[in-house]
């Protein structure tokens, strides 16, 4: 009983490494393929985000082949004095039969199905080109945090919320011609742009304030006297440098990188000779931010399914069968852009990076699948039999797997962070299209695209033909 | 395939070493976790190597980085700056002197007292011109004694030289009326040096008086140099009252900016009074050689007012030293704060009106230096706030705000978001695996896992990854994606033994 308990441990082991193994490898080297898109992106965040993600499944994949494998393996092998059985593997479940009903329905409608995922994701991808951003740190946090409250009574009060520096840099920030320069900039910026502009302050403004109204005839004597304290604000200690503050209503992001671009070149036209000048701040800042969150988004799902696209063709060495998982992706990434057009949901940071998570989960489930039903191929089956099998079987797993992601992002949706909520949110949704894309989408595409693909016998082109 | 072949046997030959093995690894990795790092600063929003990142680092290392704001709220604008919430911030200031990483305050009571420092230093020129001017006086005073005393010896007579000195007496006391219009628009809160002095000026005042007096009774018999003994015995009064004005003012700070210029009146009085002399004195060289007695008796008499006089210089010189004694400070008295923080007409200055808005809200702003780690802005952030419920206010709101304050909140709740969603992931984990994994030891997938996790947190510590508010998402993901692989395995390994079982 022991040594056919031993031995039954020792080949079960085998064959679990010989054949899973190698699978969830590969899934693991598409998902981290899609997840390296991440390192592109220009907001570093992302990137840290994208290496966390990449590092973790790799660690996840080793724990479960070195702990997972060896822990089952030493406990039916050494210890186990029983075999209890475990499931009964031949039952015929709900889920089957329903999985089977589903793929026959789909296939027999596999042009409507392709016509209607393919419009929802052109319609979604249009509608995600015009999908706003939201870059505001204090939309992100917990929204009754006291310090949030505190500091929006703050901006109550003092009416100007952010602000815009204009630096600039000369010999001498307090002879006369740059004083007379920086006098003219102080009051034009504020004439110039009414609506956004609250108020401006520079070393100039001060020195109308102490004296009438008037730049005094010797302002650096002047200067020199003021405290200094107050001087250190506006102007630096060797009197090279000096900055002109300008203070401003809270603006959208687009608005606000509309007004920090015509501030540029309204500033750069009024540059004088001899006088450098620098527009910064925070609210630079964020704006760049904005603008790669905005261009990198798109450039970063390309890349992803370029790379996993690259990664499959090295290991199917065929173009179609690398290229068949990543159709439903592309679905997938259109309709989730299109939710998130409907629902005017705008991309934070976070869901900026959903493109590269969808590629890096759902290859998972659409390389289980195309797996399975050409392994079914081979076999001999036809194409039609191939999707059956595949989709009754794999379906299941699929199944089971997408509710373990769920089940795990789930989570995410009780953060208090309204940034991490919309992204569980937008990721649930995703891994729920994904398993719509994967037992319904993705049998439609196997049996379309498969005369492309070229299989063993003859006998199955012509049922091929027959159906298609 | 070879490397499966490997693999598969390499865990059939020593399944325990390579758990205890993989296992340490993990311990390993996760002893770096301490190491991690939250972030929430500009370098997680943009890469550093960018144009818009230098320059805001540029500016931030010339002009100081984001801003701590203490906001102190009155119902009544009256309960707002008061001796009491300038003393509030005095003290706030003081706890934040430690801090080294602190680029600027700017509060009231920060102009409050560049407005007293300001004060202070026209005060001691002020009070050094009196000195000098004082001493001048006496000392022409005491040339004017002895060339009279020289007259009286039967020289010939010096008018000419007297008529100098008296030139210079009258230089003198312009000297101190400039020096006391600089005292007036230098006076606030000085009180204690302005009553020492007043005391001073009493005391020479009262010396003059006799002097005067007793001048009066050497010449009782010419009734012109009466008059002259009169206009001394009035200067002499108007120091007097000068002095009694001053130590008024001393314990009244709300008059003192008038009370130079009474003083001012005094003074130029007193000078036209020496202009007259000026004139008698020489009408007086004419008469000299008559006079010659009652001249003696005069000498005598402003000798001892020039060494008088020059005392009165010496001591208020010993007393400007003593410089405690007008030191810059925070006003002790409504009055004078009110003085400090009000043009005459009742408008607030126009310093102040970026610290207070709308007569019901103050400011204190703490400007940080640029480039601030995040810990000390925490530390920060934290200080202030123990003050503020530390030392609270009877009238008076306080509330901290700012950038750094919500970037700490911010932090603070990260951790605390964290901790939730990696419970509820592994909560909701064991209800999927117990409903749908239907193996033994279902929960081992998500042991595994976990152990993963921590040793990813772990790794990060070492490189140096650090945490964002992005990356707080990793956790559920990882736990969502690992199970995943874990499961497969598990799956399968089931499947087999189960299939074999049957068999």
């Amino acid at each position: 009983m022991e040594k056919n308990n031993n031995q039954k441990s020792i080949l079960s082991l085998k064959q679990t490494v010989k054949h899973i193994v190698p699978a969830v490898m590969t899934a693991i080297i598409a998902t981290g393929l899609g997840f390296m898109a991440l390192f592109t992106s220009p907001v570093p965040m992302i990137q840290d985000f994208g290496k966390m993600l990449t590092l973790g499944i790799f660690i996840s994949f080793f724990a479960g082949l070195f702990i997972l494998i060896p822990i089952l393996f030493t406990r039916d092998h050494f210890f186990a004095k029983e075999s209890k059985k475990g499931i009964k593997t031949g039952k015929s479940s709900k889920t089957e039969r329903l999985l089977e009903g589903l793929t026959k329905k789909v296939i027999s409608l596999k042009w409507l199905v392709i016509f209607l995922a393919l419009s929802t994701a052109v319609f979604g991808i249009w509608g995600d080109l015009k999908a706003g951003v939201e870059t505001d740190v204090e939309t992100f946090m917990p929204q009754d945090t006291q310090e949030l409250k505190d500091i929006h009574k703050l901006r109550d009060i003092l009416g100007t919320t952010d602000q815009v520096t204009i630096m600039y840099s000369t010999d001498n920030v307090l002879d006369k011609e740059t004083i007379n320069w920086t006098d003219r900039m102080t009051e034009s910026i504020s004439n110039e742009f009414p609506e956004v502009v609250v108020e401006t302050k520079s070393i100039a403004s001060v020195l109308e304030q102490t004296n009438d109204g008037k730049i005094p005839e010797d302002p650096e004597g002047i200067v020199n006297d003021m405290p200094e304290d107050q001087v250190k604000l506006l102007v630096n200690e060797g009197r090279t440098k000096g900055v002109i503050t300008v203070g401003i209503k809270h603006l959208e992001a687009s608005e606000l990188k509309e007004f920090i671009g015509n501030l540029e070149s309204y500033v750069e036209d009024k540059e004088q000779n001899g006088i450098d000048t620098t527009v910064t701040g925070k609210s630079v800042l964020d704006v760049e931010m904005v603008s790669s969150l905005t261009t990198g988004r798109h450039e970063m799902t390309l890349l992803g399914i370029g790379l996993v696209f690259i990664g499959l063709l090295a290991i199917y060495r065929h173009p179609v069968k690398a290229f068949i998982p990543l159709l439903p992706i592309l679905f997938i990434v259109g309709w989730s852009g299109g939710i998130m057009y409907l629902f005017d949901i705008s991309y934070t940071p976070l869901t900026a990076t959903l493109g590269a998570l969808i590629i890096g989960i759902g290859t998972e489930f659409t390389i289980l699948i195309m797996e399975r039903f050409y392994e079914e191929r081979k076999k001999g089956f036809s194409g039609i039999e191939a999707i059956m099998i595949a989709n009754k079987k794999i379906g299941k797993a699929v199944l089971a797997s997408g509710l373990s992601v769920i089940g795990g992002f789930s989570a995410l949706l009780v953060s208090d962070f309204v940034i991490l909520s919309n992204f569980g949110m937008m990721t649930l949704i995703n891994v729920f299209f994904s398993l719509i894309s994967t037992i319904i989408v993705m049998p439609a595409i196997l049996v379309l695209l498969d005369r492309l693909v070229k299989t063993k016998t003859k006998a199955e082109r012509e049922v091929q033909t027959k159906t298609g | 395939m070879k490397i499966l072949m490997f693999l598969s046997e390499m865990i059939r030959k020593n399944p325990m070493k390579l758990i205890i093995l993989s296992i340490v690894a993990v311990l390993l990795f996760a002893a770096g976790a301490p190491a991690m790092k939250m972030a929430t600063g500009n370098e997680t929003l943009i890469e550093e190597d960018t144009k818009a990142y230098k320059d805001n680092l540029a500016l931030e290392e010339e002009f100081g980085g984001e801003s701590i704001l203490v906001l102190y709220e009155a119902e009544k604008s009256e309960d707002l700056l008061t001796i009491d919430t300038v003393n509030h911030m005095a003290g706030l200031e003081k706890k934040l002197g430690s801090y080294e990483d602190i680029y600027t305050v700017i509060s009231p009571n920060t102009m409050i007292n560049q407005i007293s420092v300001k004060q202070s230093e026209k005060y001691k020129e002020g009070l050094d011109e009196v000195i000098s001017g004082l001493d001048k006086m006496g000392s022409s005073l005491t040339d004017i004694s002895k060339k009279l005393n020289q007259n009286t010896g039967g020289q010939p007579p010096g008018g000419k030289n007297i008529e100098q000195n008296l030139a210079e007496l009258n230089n003198g006391l312009s000297k101190m009326i400039d020096g006391q219009k600089r005292l007036s628009a230098g006076t606030a809160q000085m009180a204690n040096g302005y009553a020492e002095m007043g005391g001073q000026l009493h005391e020479a005042a009262l010396n003059m008086q006799k002097v005067s007096e007793q001048l009066g009774k050497s010449l009782d018999s010419n009734p012109q140099q009466q008059k002259h003994v009169q206009q001394l015995i009035q200067m002499s009064n108007q120091f007097v009252q000068l002095s009694q004005k001053m130590n008024e003012a001393s314990l009244n700070g709300s008059k003192m900016t008038a009370i130079p210029e009474n003083t001012i009146k005094g003074l130029n009085g007193m000078q036209q009074g020496l202009n007259s002399q000026k004139a008698t004195f020489s009408e007086l060289n004419k008469k000299q050689a008559s006079q010659l007695n009652d001249l003696k008796t005069l000498s005598a008499g402003l000798s001892e007012m020039g060494s008088n006089l020059s005392k009165m210089s010496e001591n208020l010189e010993t007393m400007v030293s003593y410089s405690d004694n007008m030191s810059p400070g925070l006003p002790k008295q409504r009055k004078t704060l009110d003085k400090m923080i009000y043009e005459e007409n009742g408008d607030l200055r126009d310093l102040f009106s970026e610290v207070i808005v709308d007569d019901k809200y103050m400011l204190f702003i703490v400007k940080l230096e640029g480039n601030v780690d995040d810990s000390v802005k925490s530390e920060i952030s934290g200080a202030i706030k123990e003050y503020l419920d530390d030392y609270k206010l009877e009238d008076v709101e306080t509330m901290v705000s700012g950038k750094p304050v919500l970037d700490d909140a911010i932090r603070t709740s990260m951790k605390e978001s964290m901790q939730k969603m990696m419970g509820l992931s592994i909560l909701f984990m064991i209800l999927v695996l117990t409903l749908v994994f239907k193996v033994r030891w279902r929960l081992l997938p998500l042991v595994v896992i976990l152990l993963a996790v921590v040793a990813t947190v772990g790794l990060m510590g070492w490189l140096s990854i650090p945490m964002t508010m992005v990356s707080m998402a990793v956790f559920p993901i990882l736990i969502g994606l690992g199970i995943d692989y874990a499961i497969q395995f598990q799956s399968r390994y089931s499947e087999e033994m189960d299939t074999r079982g049957e068999a």
